[in-house]
């Protein structure tokens, strides 16, 4: 027998695939020798007997090798390939506009473009599943790594603490590793499937430890922006019935108190001065004026030493040029999410969820700061704008989308699990 | 009697199609459920079967699924939507054909 599936797996190339193969052929296998034992064969002839039934292992494994090899998302890849090309093109321009930026702007750009799409290949060869197993762990690790980083050692840009140095390679932004919460929050929320109103209390629990190291550095729209994207993803995990609790119920308390508890913070902040006198200014004058489009700038505008592409573009080259760069993103988004829907297994579509809302509510934020819908904070249009941190961020993000695609037809569906609950109470199911 | 290899071939989608249209099954339970149904015309051999269950997954026409039975791991497959619209052309399609051989051999019916 064991001839047998080694002259099958040497023909298969994929590692995964041949793990599969053999569980499967092995599971039959047994299945038969059992059957042919309960027949009255010996051991030796029921085993020789299983095995001639089984057919040619060459052929066998030549046939399954044809049909289970890793996935390249190439439109994906031709897309990130062509929007990468775009934003040194973009960032050159900007650069060369401005004398003062000089060419170690476009220099940088460059590095952190090529440094980033390494990087997303690297991972996009990792296999994603890993996330499945160490999440929880990863995200503890890192959430302490950053906390202590940020508390003990910061490094000062700009004024803020959220810095790293790296080295070798310079300053890294803490925010942007922040980011990496969603894709492990998925992770998380996989690693919790199936543990009811308990699991998803400890999923909550995760998903308040990012929001709150965002919130103490402080960058008050990460916090909000992890809490939304987390949030939804944890909304769809109870809506898909990983944690068998009434979806209604859970679903309408969640985002009930979210809503509410933003604004009575707000309101209480700024009452009881809770937050920086910048803050309050901040969210008093934007209160004001929420909902209010002024459209995209006339004018170039340069904050922090930067330009946002969008703004830069609608200035320059008009509103055209910068709503069909921002389309290129959202296509990319979208494909992101097309790729999490066609997923069999739970954890690949949930870490390509978490991957493709990434980008798309950052593309739609960073529009809506540049239409003056909402206030000035620190979205950014994945891989267009020139923060060489959130660059890296967004390829890893991307790395991971393009390994979710590459297994997809070598990871299999989870088994179908029932889960019983001890005692039930509250919104759970009976 | 040995029935000739290319006939059997065309066939057998639709036959696991139609299998896994009654009830979800793993793949040792389908050959011998195709064997008992044809009175042993069907000795499908498991390096057959395999790649042609993932070939039709792949297609979409089916999906897989682990389940724990008595301590070991199963893969179970159950038709998809477009599954059943495969098998029902094929069906109609079988009888278009078995009718026509029918007819032209002068059997009867």
């Amino acid at each position: 027998m064991e001839e047998y599936l080694q002259k099958v797996l040497e023909q298969i190339r994929c590692k995964q695939a041949r793990k599969m193969v053999e569980e499967e052929l092995r599971g039959h296998l047994e299945e038969q020798i059992s059957d042919n034992l309960l027949e009255g064969m010996d051991r030796d002839e029921a085993v020789k007997r299983a095995v001639e039934d089984m057919g040619s292992p060459v052929e066998t494994g030549i046939s399954l090798d044809a049909l289970h090899r890793p996935q390249m998302c190439w439109s994906m890849i031709i897309l990130i390939g062509f929007i990468s090309f775009l934003g040194i093109v973009i960032q050159t321009v900007i650069g060369k506009s401005d004398g003062t930026l000089g060419n170690s702007h476009i220099i940088r750009y460059i590095f952190h473009v090529v440094l980033g799409f390494g990087l997303m290949l690297g991972v996009y060869r990792l296999d994603y599943s890993f996330l499945g197993k160490y999440a929880k762990f990863l995200a503890g690790l890192g959430g302490l790594f950053l906390f202590l980083q940020a508390e003990f050692f910061p490094v000062s840009v700009n004024g803020a603490n959220s810095w790293i140095t790296l080295p070798g390679i310079g300053t890294f932004s803490i925010s942007s590793m922040l980011y990496l919460a969603i894709p492990l929050y998925g992770g998380i929320l996989y690693q919790y499937y199936g543990q009811g109103i308990r699991g998803i209390g400890k999923c909550l629990l995760w998903l308040l430890i990012p929001v709150y190291l965002a919130y103490r550095m402080p960058h008050l729209f990460q916090a909000g922006f992890l809490f939304l994207v987390e949030g939804v993803l944890l909304s769809y995990a109870v809506w898909k019935g990983w944690f068998q609790v009434k979806r209604g119920v859970f679903l309408g308390m969640f985002w009930g108190i979210t809503l509410a508890l933003p604004a009575g913070i707000a309101v209480l902040g700024v009452k009881l001065h809770w937050f920086a006198p910048y803050q309050i200014d901040r969210i008093q004058y934007y209160l004001g004026r929420l909902g209010h489009i002024s459209g995209f700038s006339t004018e170039v505008i340069r904050e922090n030493g930067r330009y946002d592409v969008v703004q830069f573009l609608s200035a320059s080259y008009g509103v055209i040029a910068a709503v069909v760069v921002v389309a290129m993103v959202l296509i990319l988004a979208m494909k992101g999410l097309h790729v999490a829907k066609k997923q069999k297994n739970q954890l690949g579509m949930m870490i390509g969820y978490a991957g493709a809302l990434f980008f798309l509510f950052m593309t739609l934020f960073h529009i809506g700061e540049a239409a003056g819908f909402f206030p000035g904070t620190t979205s950014f249009l994945p891989f267009l704008s020139s923060g060489g941190s959130n660059l890296l961020v967004s390829y890893v993000v991307l790395g991971l989308l393009l390994s979710v695609y590459r297994y997809q037809n070598l990871l299999p569906a989870e088994q179908k699990k029932t889960v019983v609950h001890k005692r039930t109470g509250g919104f759970c199911k009976s | 009697m040995a029935i000739s290899k290319t006939m059997v071939s065309g066939s057998m989608t639709m036959l696991l199609l139609k299998l896994l249209s009654e009830k979800d099954m793993y793949g040792y339970e389908m050959i011998s459920t195709l064997r008992q149904r044809s009175q042993n015309v069907f000795e499908l051999k498991a390096g057959t079967l395999y790649p042609l269950l993932h070939t039709m997954e792949e297609k979409k026409l089916l999906q897989s699924y682990e389940q724990e039975i008595q301590g070991k791991m199963r893969k179970y497959y159950s038709i998809t939507r477009e599954g059943r619209r495969m098998l029902s052309e094929k069906e109609a399609e079988w009888r278009e054909y078995a009718g026509a051989v029918t007819s032209v051999l002068g059997l009867e019916g």
